[in-house]
Protein backbone atom coordinates (compact mmCIF):
# COMPACT_ATOMS: atom_id res chain seq x y z
CA UNK A 1 0.00 0.00 0.00
CA UNK A 2 1.81 3.19 -0.93
CA UNK A 3 1.49 6.05 1.51
CA UNK A 4 2.27 9.58 0.49
CA UNK A 5 4.75 11.64 2.19
CA UNK A 6 2.25 13.69 3.87
CA UNK A 7 -1.36 13.54 4.13
CA UNK A 8 -4.55 14.69 5.88
CA UNK A 9 -7.66 13.10 6.67
CA UNK A 10 -10.86 14.50 8.20
CA UNK A 11 -13.84 13.30 9.14
CA UNK A 12 -15.98 14.52 12.23
CA UNK A 13 -19.26 12.51 10.90
CA UNK A 14 -20.85 9.82 12.82
CA UNK A 15 -22.97 7.01 10.71
CA UNK A 16 -26.11 5.76 12.24
CA UNK A 17 -27.74 3.52 9.70
CA UNK A 18 -30.23 0.30 10.07
CA UNK A 19 -33.79 -0.47 11.40
CA UNK A 20 -35.12 1.81 13.71
CA UNK A 21 -32.11 4.59 13.45
CA UNK A 22 -34.68 7.22 13.69
CA UNK A 23 -35.81 6.84 16.93
CA UNK A 24 -32.06 7.40 18.27
CA UNK A 25 -32.54 11.36 16.78
CA UNK A 26 -33.69 12.51 20.81
CA UNK A 27 -31.02 10.42 22.47
CA UNK A 28 -27.97 12.21 19.82
CA UNK A 29 -29.10 15.35 20.23
CA UNK A 30 -28.97 15.19 23.92
CA UNK A 31 -25.91 14.17 24.01
CA UNK A 32 -25.02 16.93 22.20
CA UNK A 33 -26.81 19.14 24.69
CA UNK A 34 -29.39 20.24 22.35
CA UNK A 35 -33.09 19.16 22.86
CA UNK A 36 -35.45 21.22 19.81
CA UNK A 37 -34.21 20.74 16.17
CA UNK A 38 -35.62 22.48 13.48
CA UNK A 39 -36.56 19.99 10.41
CA UNK A 40 -35.35 21.46 7.01
CA UNK A 41 -36.56 19.37 4.01
CA UNK A 42 -38.63 20.11 0.78
CA UNK A 43 -42.01 19.20 -0.57
CA UNK A 44 -41.02 16.68 -2.10
CA UNK A 45 -39.73 14.43 0.74
CA UNK A 46 -42.91 15.52 2.54
CA UNK A 47 -45.74 14.58 -0.43
CA UNK A 48 -43.64 11.08 0.47
CA UNK A 49 -44.84 10.79 3.73
CA UNK A 50 -41.32 10.19 5.67
CA UNK A 51 -41.16 13.60 7.59
CA UNK A 52 -44.83 12.10 9.07
CA UNK A 53 -42.02 8.76 10.20
CA UNK A 54 -39.78 10.90 11.45
CA UNK A 55 -41.90 13.30 13.64
CA UNK A 56 -43.60 9.59 14.71
CA UNK A 57 -39.91 8.23 15.51
CA UNK A 58 -39.90 11.65 18.28
CA UNK A 59 -42.52 9.95 19.86
CA UNK A 60 -41.97 9.41 23.86
CA UNK A 61 -38.94 11.23 23.68
CA UNK A 62 -40.44 14.41 25.56
CA UNK A 63 -38.64 16.91 23.11
CA UNK A 64 -40.37 19.43 20.74
CA UNK A 65 -39.86 19.57 16.96
CA UNK A 66 -39.43 23.64 16.86
CA UNK A 67 -40.96 23.28 13.43
CA UNK A 68 -40.89 21.60 9.64
CA UNK A 69 -39.61 24.30 7.31
CA UNK A 70 -40.56 22.69 3.98
CA UNK A 71 -39.78 26.04 1.78
CA UNK A 72 -36.44 24.49 -0.37
CA UNK A 73 -36.96 23.76 -3.99
CA UNK A 74 -34.31 22.32 -5.98
CA UNK A 75 -32.16 25.55 -5.77
CA UNK A 76 -30.41 26.28 -2.14
CA UNK A 77 -30.68 30.51 -1.86
CA UNK A 78 -29.27 32.62 0.37
CA UNK A 79 -33.03 33.79 0.51
CA UNK A 80 -34.61 30.12 1.83
CA UNK A 81 -31.40 30.30 4.11
CA UNK A 82 -32.28 33.54 6.16
CA UNK A 83 -36.36 32.19 6.34
CA UNK A 84 -34.94 29.49 7.53
CA UNK A 85 -32.80 31.09 10.14
CA UNK A 86 -36.03 33.58 11.09
CA UNK A 87 -38.09 30.56 12.19
CA UNK A 88 -34.84 29.45 13.76
CA UNK A 89 -34.78 32.16 16.00
CA UNK A 90 -37.94 32.63 16.80
CA UNK A 91 -38.61 29.12 17.83
CA UNK A 92 -36.04 29.05 20.47
CA UNK A 93 -33.95 26.33 18.08
CA UNK A 94 -30.93 24.53 19.36
CA UNK A 95 -30.02 21.86 16.48
CA UNK A 96 -30.99 21.24 12.60
CA UNK A 97 -31.94 18.70 10.72
CA UNK A 98 -31.79 18.30 7.50
CA UNK A 99 -33.67 15.85 5.58
CA UNK A 100 -33.57 15.42 1.87
CA UNK A 101 -31.09 15.83 -1.01
CA UNK A 102 -27.87 18.04 -1.59
CA UNK A 103 -29.99 21.79 -1.76
CA UNK A 104 -32.29 20.93 1.69
CA UNK A 105 -28.39 19.92 3.44
CA UNK A 106 -27.06 22.97 1.47
CA UNK A 107 -29.63 25.06 3.08
CA UNK A 108 -29.24 23.54 6.67
CA UNK A 109 -25.29 24.14 6.32
CA UNK A 110 -26.24 28.18 5.53
CA UNK A 111 -28.52 28.24 8.17
CA UNK A 112 -26.17 26.73 10.28
CA UNK A 113 -23.74 29.47 9.37
CA UNK A 114 -26.26 32.11 9.97
CA UNK A 115 -27.87 31.01 13.21
CA UNK A 116 -24.13 30.06 14.82
CA UNK A 117 -22.89 33.73 13.78
CA UNK A 118 -26.15 35.83 14.82
CA UNK A 119 -25.91 37.36 10.92
CA UNK A 120 -28.18 37.35 8.22
CA UNK A 121 -25.05 37.97 5.75
CA UNK A 122 -23.56 34.36 4.26
CA UNK A 123 -21.33 36.58 2.06
CA UNK A 124 -18.72 36.94 4.85
CA UNK A 125 -18.23 33.29 5.25
CA UNK A 126 -16.58 33.29 1.68
CA UNK A 127 -13.28 32.06 3.56
CA UNK A 128 -14.37 29.78 6.24
CA UNK A 129 -11.30 28.61 8.70
CA UNK A 130 -11.55 24.93 9.56
CA UNK A 131 -12.54 25.44 12.68
CA UNK A 132 -15.48 27.15 13.74
CA UNK A 133 -18.05 26.53 16.17
CA UNK A 134 -21.72 25.34 14.96
CA UNK A 135 -24.73 24.19 16.12
CA UNK A 136 -25.42 20.20 16.32
CA UNK A 137 -26.52 19.37 12.79
CA UNK A 138 -27.87 15.85 11.63
CA UNK A 139 -28.57 14.76 7.76
CA UNK A 140 -30.97 12.09 7.19
CA UNK A 141 -30.26 11.01 3.19
CA UNK A 142 -33.88 10.39 1.46
CA UNK A 143 -33.82 8.76 -1.85
CA UNK A 144 -33.24 12.18 -3.22
CA UNK A 145 -29.63 12.06 -2.01
CA UNK A 146 -26.57 12.49 -4.14
CA UNK A 147 -24.00 12.19 -1.52
CA UNK A 148 -22.69 15.49 -1.12
CA UNK A 149 -25.52 16.21 1.78
CA UNK A 150 -22.38 14.28 3.68
CA UNK A 151 -19.50 16.46 2.20
CA UNK A 152 -17.57 19.46 3.82
CA UNK A 153 -18.98 21.88 1.46
CA UNK A 154 -22.38 23.70 0.46
CA UNK A 155 -23.85 25.50 -2.78
CA UNK A 156 -26.22 28.34 -2.24
CA UNK A 157 -26.98 30.70 -4.86
CA UNK A 158 -23.99 29.38 -7.11
CA UNK A 159 -21.32 30.06 -4.43
CA UNK A 160 -19.32 27.49 -2.80
CA UNK A 161 -18.81 27.22 1.02
CA UNK A 162 -16.00 24.64 2.52
CA UNK A 163 -14.66 23.49 5.63
CA UNK A 164 -14.53 20.25 7.52
CA UNK A 165 -17.16 21.55 10.29
CA UNK A 166 -19.61 22.28 7.77
CA UNK A 167 -19.89 18.08 7.48
CA UNK A 168 -22.91 16.78 9.62
CA UNK A 169 -22.20 15.78 13.11
CA UNK A 170 -24.15 12.57 12.47
CA UNK A 171 -26.05 11.07 9.42
CA UNK A 172 -28.70 8.78 9.91
CA UNK A 173 -29.49 6.11 7.48
CA UNK A 174 -33.22 4.57 8.38
CA UNK A 175 -34.53 2.45 5.47
CA UNK A 176 -38.07 4.07 5.81
CA UNK A 177 -36.51 7.38 4.80
CA UNK A 178 -35.81 5.68 1.42
CA UNK A 179 -39.29 5.87 -0.19
CA UNK A 180 -39.22 4.34 -3.98
CA UNK A 181 -37.94 6.75 -6.64
CA UNK A 182 -37.31 6.49 -10.43
CA UNK A 183 -34.83 3.97 -11.28
CA UNK A 184 -33.22 6.57 -13.83
CA UNK A 185 -32.79 8.54 -10.75
CA UNK A 186 -31.39 5.72 -8.44
CA UNK A 187 -29.17 4.45 -11.41
CA UNK A 188 -27.79 8.36 -11.28
CA UNK A 189 -27.15 9.02 -8.13
CA UNK A 190 -25.55 5.80 -7.08
CA UNK A 191 -23.09 5.93 -9.97
CA UNK A 192 -22.27 9.38 -10.00
CA UNK A 193 -21.61 8.83 -6.29
CA UNK A 194 -19.19 6.05 -7.25
CA UNK A 195 -17.53 8.13 -9.96
CA UNK A 196 -16.67 10.58 -7.53
CA UNK A 197 -15.19 7.81 -4.93
CA UNK A 198 -13.46 6.40 -8.22
CA UNK A 199 -11.78 9.52 -8.94
CA UNK A 200 -10.69 10.30 -5.22
CA UNK A 201 -8.76 7.42 -4.91
CA UNK A 202 -7.28 7.72 -8.93
CA UNK A 203 -5.54 10.33 -7.63
CA UNK A 204 -1.63 10.39 -7.17
CA UNK A 205 -1.94 12.24 -3.67
CA UNK A 206 -4.44 9.40 -2.55
CA UNK A 207 -4.14 8.67 1.20
CA UNK A 208 -5.19 5.26 2.81
CA UNK A 209 -7.77 6.26 4.98
CA UNK A 210 -9.65 8.43 2.16
CA UNK A 211 -8.97 4.91 0.44
CA UNK A 212 -10.49 2.94 2.72
CA UNK A 213 -14.46 4.84 2.51
CA UNK A 214 -13.84 4.95 -1.15
CA UNK A 215 -13.67 1.53 -1.84
CA UNK A 216 -16.14 0.53 1.12
CA UNK A 217 -18.27 3.16 -0.90
CA UNK A 218 -17.78 1.49 -4.81
CA UNK A 219 -18.16 -1.94 -3.06
CA UNK A 220 -21.81 -1.21 -1.77
CA UNK A 221 -22.27 0.51 -4.69
CA UNK A 222 -21.11 -1.97 -7.27
CA UNK A 223 -22.86 -4.98 -5.21
CA UNK A 224 -26.10 -3.43 -4.48
CA UNK A 225 -27.28 -1.08 -7.71
CA UNK A 226 -28.20 -3.97 -10.05
CA UNK A 227 -30.57 -5.47 -6.93
CA UNK A 228 -31.98 -2.44 -5.93
CA UNK A 229 -33.01 -1.20 -9.25
CA UNK A 230 -34.13 -4.25 -10.25
CA UNK A 231 -36.09 -4.93 -7.06
CA UNK A 232 -37.73 -1.84 -5.74
CA UNK A 233 -39.00 -3.55 -2.73
CA UNK A 234 -35.47 -4.24 -1.69
CA UNK A 235 -35.32 -2.38 1.15
CA UNK A 236 -31.69 -4.27 2.34
CA UNK A 237 -30.01 -3.09 -0.92
CA UNK A 238 -31.30 0.12 -1.20
CA UNK A 239 -29.72 0.65 2.82
CA UNK A 240 -26.33 -0.21 1.55
CA UNK A 241 -26.77 1.82 -1.73
CA UNK A 242 -27.48 4.69 0.43
CA UNK A 243 -24.42 3.76 2.92
CA UNK A 244 -21.79 3.57 0.05
CA UNK A 245 -23.81 7.00 -1.71
CA UNK A 246 -23.03 9.16 2.32
CA UNK A 247 -19.67 7.39 2.08
CA UNK A 248 -18.56 8.83 -1.12
CA UNK A 249 -19.66 12.51 0.34
CA UNK A 250 -16.96 12.06 3.24
CA UNK A 251 -14.08 10.99 0.28
CA UNK A 252 -15.15 13.86 -1.63
CA UNK A 253 -13.99 16.03 1.36
CA UNK A 254 -11.29 14.64 1.32
CA UNK A 255 -10.13 14.49 -2.23
CA UNK A 256 -8.87 17.40 -4.56
CA UNK A 257 -11.63 17.81 -7.38
CA UNK A 258 -10.82 15.52 -10.38
CA UNK A 259 -10.99 16.00 -13.79
CA UNK A 260 -14.39 14.01 -14.16
CA UNK A 261 -15.81 16.09 -12.05
CA UNK A 262 -13.97 19.39 -13.01
CA UNK A 263 -15.29 18.67 -16.63
CA UNK A 264 -18.53 17.54 -15.68
CA UNK A 265 -19.40 20.75 -13.99
CA UNK A 266 -18.40 22.71 -17.45
CA UNK A 267 -20.52 20.10 -19.50
CA UNK A 268 -23.50 20.55 -16.85
CA UNK A 269 -23.05 24.38 -17.14
CA UNK A 270 -22.89 24.37 -21.17
CA UNK A 271 -25.62 21.58 -21.44
CA UNK A 272 -28.29 22.68 -18.74
CA UNK A 273 -27.71 18.50 -17.96
CA UNK A 274 -27.24 17.82 -14.60
CA UNK A 275 -23.75 17.92 -13.29
CA UNK A 276 -24.24 14.06 -11.50
CA UNK A 277 -25.40 12.28 -15.23
CA UNK A 278 -22.22 14.16 -16.98
CA UNK A 279 -20.09 12.82 -14.20
CA UNK A 280 -21.60 9.36 -14.75
CA UNK A 281 -21.07 9.55 -18.37
CA UNK A 282 -17.86 10.87 -18.63
CA UNK A 283 -16.40 8.39 -15.58
CA UNK A 284 -15.50 5.12 -17.87
CA UNK A 285 -13.74 7.34 -20.95
CA UNK A 286 -11.76 9.31 -18.19
CA UNK A 287 -10.56 5.92 -16.88
CA UNK A 288 -10.14 4.49 -20.04
CA UNK A 289 -8.10 7.81 -21.05
CA UNK A 290 -5.98 7.02 -18.38
CA UNK A 291 -5.52 3.04 -18.98
CA UNK A 292 -4.45 3.62 -22.64
CA UNK A 293 -2.73 7.26 -22.62
CA UNK A 294 -0.76 7.72 -19.15
CA UNK A 295 2.14 6.29 -17.48
CA UNK A 296 0.38 5.55 -14.06
CA UNK A 297 -2.54 4.27 -15.72
CA UNK A 298 -5.51 2.83 -13.16
CA UNK A 299 -4.78 1.62 -10.16
CA UNK A 300 -5.00 -2.08 -9.58
CA UNK A 301 -6.34 -2.06 -6.77
CA UNK A 302 -10.07 -1.13 -8.02
CA UNK A 303 -10.59 -4.40 -8.95
CA UNK A 304 -11.22 -5.69 -5.46
CA UNK A 305 -14.39 -3.41 -4.74
CA UNK A 306 -15.64 -3.53 -8.18
CA UNK A 307 -14.97 -7.21 -9.73
CA UNK A 308 -14.93 -8.88 -6.18
CA UNK A 309 -12.05 -10.79 -4.65
CA UNK A 310 -12.44 -14.06 -6.96
CA UNK A 311 -11.65 -11.96 -9.97
CA UNK A 312 -9.18 -9.98 -8.03
CA UNK A 313 -7.04 -13.10 -7.19
CA UNK A 314 -7.32 -14.40 -10.66
CA UNK A 315 -6.20 -11.32 -12.37
CA UNK A 316 -2.06 -11.02 -12.49
CA UNK A 317 -1.17 -7.58 -11.02
CA UNK A 318 -0.37 -5.92 -14.14
CA UNK A 319 -3.67 -6.19 -15.40
CA UNK A 320 -6.10 -5.28 -12.44
CA UNK A 321 -6.50 -1.87 -13.84
CA UNK A 322 -7.51 -2.98 -17.24
CA UNK A 323 -9.74 -5.76 -15.69
CA UNK A 324 -10.87 -3.02 -13.02
CA UNK A 325 -11.49 -1.09 -15.95
CA UNK A 326 -13.43 -3.53 -17.97
CA UNK A 327 -15.65 -4.48 -14.34
CA UNK A 328 -16.84 -0.82 -14.36
CA UNK A 329 -17.79 -0.80 -18.12
CA UNK A 330 -19.55 -4.63 -17.47
CA UNK A 331 -21.64 -2.77 -14.55
CA UNK A 332 -22.36 -0.02 -16.97
CA UNK A 333 -23.86 -1.65 -19.80
CA UNK A 334 -26.24 -3.17 -17.16
CA UNK A 335 -27.70 0.24 -16.04
CA UNK A 336 -27.66 1.52 -20.03
CA UNK A 337 -31.40 0.73 -20.35
CA UNK A 338 -32.03 3.17 -17.04
CA UNK A 339 -29.61 6.37 -18.34
CA UNK A 340 -28.28 7.04 -21.26
CA UNK A 341 -24.50 6.41 -21.26
CA UNK A 342 -23.63 9.14 -23.86
CA UNK A 343 -23.82 12.63 -24.91
CA UNK A 344 -24.85 11.86 -28.64
CA UNK A 345 -28.22 10.29 -26.90
CA UNK A 346 -28.64 13.43 -24.97
CA UNK A 347 -28.85 15.13 -28.48
CA UNK A 348 -26.21 17.57 -27.81
CA UNK A 349 -24.56 19.35 -30.17
CA UNK A 350 -20.72 18.85 -30.64
CA UNK A 351 -20.48 22.24 -30.48
CA UNK A 352 -21.41 23.04 -27.09
CA UNK A 353 -18.90 19.89 -25.79
CA UNK A 354 -16.27 22.79 -27.37
CA UNK A 355 -17.37 25.23 -25.01
CA UNK A 356 -16.61 23.14 -22.17
CA UNK A 357 -13.43 22.19 -23.13
CA UNK A 358 -12.17 25.18 -23.85
CA UNK A 359 -13.06 26.08 -20.38
CA UNK A 360 -10.94 23.44 -18.66
CA UNK A 361 -8.31 22.46 -21.04
CA UNK A 362 -5.49 24.05 -19.77
CA UNK A 363 -5.78 22.43 -16.71
CA UNK A 364 -6.66 19.18 -18.03
CA UNK A 365 -3.75 19.25 -20.38
CA UNK A 366 -1.52 20.19 -17.22
CA UNK A 367 -2.65 16.80 -15.73
CA UNK A 368 -3.50 14.32 -18.21
CA UNK A 369 -1.50 15.66 -21.37
CA UNK A 370 -2.61 17.10 -24.51
CA UNK A 371 -5.33 16.85 -25.76
CA UNK A 372 -6.93 14.90 -22.98
CA UNK A 373 -9.80 16.97 -22.67
CA UNK A 374 -11.09 16.68 -26.06
CA UNK A 375 -10.96 13.13 -26.80
CA UNK A 376 -12.71 11.82 -23.16
CA UNK A 377 -15.22 14.27 -24.76
CA UNK A 378 -15.33 12.31 -27.86
CA UNK A 379 -15.26 9.29 -26.72
CA UNK A 380 -18.55 10.36 -24.29
CA UNK A 381 -20.18 11.75 -27.18
CA UNK A 382 -19.86 8.30 -28.75
CA UNK A 383 -20.39 6.19 -25.96
CA UNK A 384 -18.36 3.62 -26.99
CA UNK A 385 -17.20 2.05 -23.73
CA UNK A 386 -15.09 -0.54 -25.54
CA UNK A 387 -12.98 1.69 -27.05
CA UNK A 388 -13.86 5.28 -25.62
CA UNK A 389 -10.55 6.93 -24.84
CA UNK A 390 -8.37 4.72 -26.40
CA UNK A 391 -5.29 5.87 -28.20
CA UNK A 392 -5.79 7.02 -31.58
CA UNK B 1 -42.31 35.00 6.00
CA UNK B 2 -45.33 33.88 8.10
CA UNK B 3 -43.67 31.47 10.58
CA UNK B 4 -47.31 30.62 12.24
CA UNK B 5 -47.38 28.53 8.63
CA UNK B 6 -44.58 26.41 10.83
CA UNK B 7 -45.66 25.29 13.50
CA UNK B 8 -44.21 23.75 16.63
CA UNK B 9 -44.60 19.82 17.06
CA UNK B 10 -44.63 18.64 20.37
CA UNK B 11 -43.76 14.55 20.38
CA UNK B 12 -46.85 11.92 21.07
CA UNK B 13 -46.47 8.84 23.46
CA UNK B 14 -45.89 5.52 22.91
CA UNK B 15 -48.38 4.26 25.68
CA UNK B 16 -49.46 0.81 24.79
CA UNK B 17 -45.33 0.13 24.03
CA UNK B 18 -44.52 1.25 27.48
CA UNK B 19 -47.08 -0.22 29.15
CA UNK B 20 -45.78 -3.78 27.69
CA UNK B 21 -42.36 -3.23 28.49
CA UNK B 22 -43.15 -1.92 32.04
CA UNK B 23 -45.12 -5.61 32.34
CA UNK B 24 -41.96 -7.02 31.05
CA UNK B 25 -39.39 -5.62 32.80
CA UNK B 26 -41.54 -6.03 36.31
CA UNK B 27 -41.54 -9.96 35.57
CA UNK B 28 -37.93 -9.87 34.85
CA UNK B 29 -37.20 -8.09 37.71
CA UNK B 30 -39.12 -9.87 40.05
CA UNK B 31 -38.02 -13.60 38.27
CA UNK B 32 -34.72 -12.27 38.77
CA UNK B 33 -35.09 -12.49 42.54
CA UNK B 34 -36.57 -15.51 42.38
CA UNK B 35 -33.80 -17.21 40.30
CA UNK B 36 -31.17 -15.50 42.88
CA UNK B 37 -33.13 -18.06 45.35
CA UNK B 38 -33.18 -21.10 42.82
CA UNK B 39 -30.72 -21.20 40.59
CA UNK B 40 -26.75 -22.34 41.92
CA UNK B 41 -25.18 -19.94 38.83
CA UNK B 42 -27.75 -16.81 39.43
CA UNK B 43 -26.72 -17.07 43.02
CA UNK B 44 -22.70 -17.38 42.41
CA UNK B 45 -23.01 -14.69 39.73
CA UNK B 46 -24.80 -12.73 42.48
CA UNK B 47 -22.29 -13.62 44.95
CA UNK B 48 -19.38 -12.15 42.77
CA UNK B 49 -21.10 -8.99 41.87
CA UNK B 50 -20.11 -6.22 45.16
CA UNK B 51 -21.89 -6.13 48.15
CA UNK B 52 -23.98 -2.46 47.61
CA UNK B 53 -25.05 -3.59 43.37
CA UNK B 54 -27.54 -1.81 42.37
CA UNK B 55 -28.73 -2.23 38.62
CA UNK B 56 -31.29 0.18 37.09
CA UNK B 57 -32.18 -1.20 33.74
CA UNK B 58 -34.92 1.39 32.27
CA UNK B 59 -35.88 3.34 29.10
CA UNK B 60 -34.99 6.61 27.94
CA UNK B 61 -36.00 9.27 28.20
CA UNK B 62 -39.04 8.59 30.91
CA UNK B 63 -38.54 4.98 31.47
CA UNK B 64 -40.33 2.58 32.51
CA UNK B 65 -37.46 0.79 34.13
CA UNK B 66 -36.27 -1.73 37.09
CA UNK B 67 -34.14 -1.57 39.93
CA UNK B 68 -32.43 -5.09 40.92
CA UNK B 69 -30.07 -4.92 43.78
CA UNK B 70 -28.60 -6.75 46.86
CA UNK B 71 -30.17 -5.46 50.22
CA UNK B 72 -28.08 -4.87 53.76
CA UNK B 73 -28.32 -8.45 54.25
CA UNK B 74 -26.72 -9.34 50.86
CA UNK B 75 -29.82 -11.23 49.48
CA UNK B 76 -31.34 -9.73 46.09
CA UNK B 77 -34.36 -8.25 45.64
CA UNK B 78 -36.46 -6.35 42.99
CA UNK B 79 -36.51 -2.99 44.39
CA UNK B 80 -39.43 -1.28 42.06
CA UNK B 81 -39.06 1.20 39.53
CA UNK B 82 -37.99 4.58 40.86
CA UNK B 83 -34.43 5.07 41.40
CA UNK B 84 -35.20 7.79 44.17
CA UNK B 85 -33.24 7.31 47.39
CA UNK B 86 -30.94 4.51 45.87
CA UNK B 87 -27.55 4.43 44.76
CA UNK B 88 -27.42 2.78 42.29
CA UNK B 89 -23.94 1.39 40.63
CA UNK B 90 -25.00 0.05 37.15
CA UNK B 91 -26.82 1.78 35.33
CA UNK B 92 -28.57 0.33 31.87
CA UNK B 93 -30.38 2.60 29.25
CA UNK B 94 -32.27 1.32 26.66
CA UNK B 95 -31.74 4.35 24.18
CA UNK B 96 -35.51 4.84 23.23
CA UNK B 97 -38.90 2.66 23.58
CA UNK B 98 -38.58 0.59 20.01
CA UNK B 99 -35.20 -0.39 21.17
CA UNK B 100 -36.73 -1.80 24.13
CA UNK B 101 -40.06 -3.28 22.43
CA UNK B 102 -37.24 -4.90 20.39
CA UNK B 103 -35.49 -6.32 22.99
CA UNK B 104 -38.78 -7.52 24.87
CA UNK B 105 -40.46 -8.82 21.90
CA UNK B 106 -37.66 -11.21 21.34
CA UNK B 107 -36.90 -9.30 17.99
CA UNK B 108 -33.22 -9.02 19.33
CA UNK B 109 -31.30 -10.35 21.43
CA UNK B 110 -29.52 -8.04 24.20
CA UNK B 111 -26.08 -8.87 22.87
CA UNK B 112 -27.01 -8.15 19.21
CA UNK B 113 -29.39 -5.13 21.05
CA UNK B 114 -25.87 -4.05 22.67
CA UNK B 115 -23.59 -4.46 19.13
CA UNK B 116 -26.26 -2.24 17.36
CA UNK B 117 -25.86 0.77 20.15
CA UNK B 118 -29.26 0.07 21.69
CA UNK B 119 -28.35 0.31 25.03
CA UNK B 120 -25.98 2.74 26.75
CA UNK B 121 -24.32 1.20 30.29
CA UNK B 122 -22.66 3.82 33.41
CA UNK B 123 -20.86 1.00 35.33
CA UNK B 124 -18.38 -1.40 36.12
CA UNK B 125 -18.27 -2.90 32.29
CA UNK B 126 -17.30 -6.56 34.11
CA UNK B 127 -20.75 -5.96 36.16
CA UNK B 128 -22.53 -5.67 32.96
CA UNK B 129 -21.60 -8.94 32.01
CA UNK B 130 -22.47 -10.63 35.03
CA UNK B 131 -25.78 -8.86 34.66
CA UNK B 132 -26.41 -10.47 31.37
CA UNK B 133 -25.45 -13.87 32.14
CA UNK B 134 -27.96 -13.41 34.52
CA UNK B 135 -30.35 -12.17 32.38
CA UNK B 136 -30.30 -14.80 29.89
CA UNK B 137 -30.20 -17.64 32.59
CA UNK B 138 -33.75 -16.06 33.90
CA UNK B 139 -34.79 -15.98 30.11
CA UNK B 140 -34.33 -19.13 29.82
CA UNK B 141 -36.32 -19.88 32.74
CA UNK B 142 -39.11 -17.95 32.26
CA UNK B 143 -39.62 -18.70 28.07
CA UNK B 144 -40.09 -21.73 25.70
CA UNK B 145 -36.45 -23.00 24.21
CA UNK B 146 -37.86 -21.53 20.82
CA UNK B 147 -38.21 -17.68 21.96
CA UNK B 148 -35.21 -17.91 23.97
CA UNK B 149 -33.03 -18.84 21.13
CA UNK B 150 -33.76 -15.66 20.17
CA UNK B 151 -33.38 -13.51 23.18
CA UNK B 152 -29.94 -15.24 24.32
CA UNK B 153 -26.47 -15.44 22.37
CA UNK B 154 -26.41 -19.52 22.98
CA UNK B 155 -29.27 -21.82 23.83
CA UNK B 156 -27.43 -23.75 27.36
CA UNK B 157 -27.03 -27.56 26.20
CA UNK B 158 -27.84 -30.19 28.31
CA UNK B 159 -24.75 -30.59 30.26
CA UNK B 160 -24.46 -26.76 31.17
CA UNK B 161 -28.47 -26.92 32.10
CA UNK B 162 -30.60 -30.62 31.97
CA UNK B 163 -34.32 -30.57 31.32
CA UNK B 164 -34.91 -32.05 35.14
CA UNK B 165 -33.18 -28.80 36.72
CA UNK B 166 -34.82 -26.31 33.70
CA UNK B 167 -38.58 -27.54 34.31
CA UNK B 168 -37.81 -27.50 38.08
CA UNK B 169 -36.28 -24.39 38.51
CA UNK B 170 -38.61 -23.14 35.44
CA UNK B 171 -42.07 -23.55 38.23
CA UNK B 172 -40.53 -22.27 41.17
CA UNK B 173 -39.32 -19.32 39.88
CA UNK B 174 -42.75 -18.58 38.23
CA UNK B 175 -44.93 -19.57 41.58
CA UNK B 176 -41.90 -16.88 43.66
CA UNK B 177 -42.42 -14.04 40.64
CA UNK B 178 -46.41 -14.47 40.86
CA UNK B 179 -46.94 -15.03 44.27
CA UNK B 180 -43.97 -14.05 47.33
Amino acid sequence: MKVPDYFKFFNKTRIVSGSKALENIPYELQSMDAVKPLVITDRATVNDGVIKTLISAYGDSGCVIGGVFDGVTTYASTKTAIDAAELYRARGCDSIIAAGGEAVASVARGLNLLVSYKTDDLLQFDTLPDTINLRPFIVIPTSDSTGLETSSMCEIDGRKYKSGELMPDIVIIDPRMLKKREKSQTVITALSAMARSIEACSESDANPLNDSFAFAAIQLISENISPAVKNIRSSKNRLALANGIAMSGIVFSNAPEGGCSELAVEVAKATGHSRLLCSTILLPCMLDYKLNNMKEGVRGELLLPLGGIDSYCATPESERGEMAVQSLKKLYAGMRRYIPLDFKSLIIPEYILDNAVSAVEAGFAKRYGKDACGRILESAYAGDLSTGGSEK
Amino acid sequence: MNINKYPEIKSGGKLVKKIYVAIMLWIVGRAIQAASKVDREVKEEFAALPDDFIMHLHVLPSGPGMIVGKDKNGKVKYMGWNPKGKKITLEMKVKNIEGAILMFTFQESTCIASARSRLAVSGNVPDTMAFIRILNIVETYLLPKIITGLAVKRYPKWSQMNPFRKYIGRVIIYVRTFTF
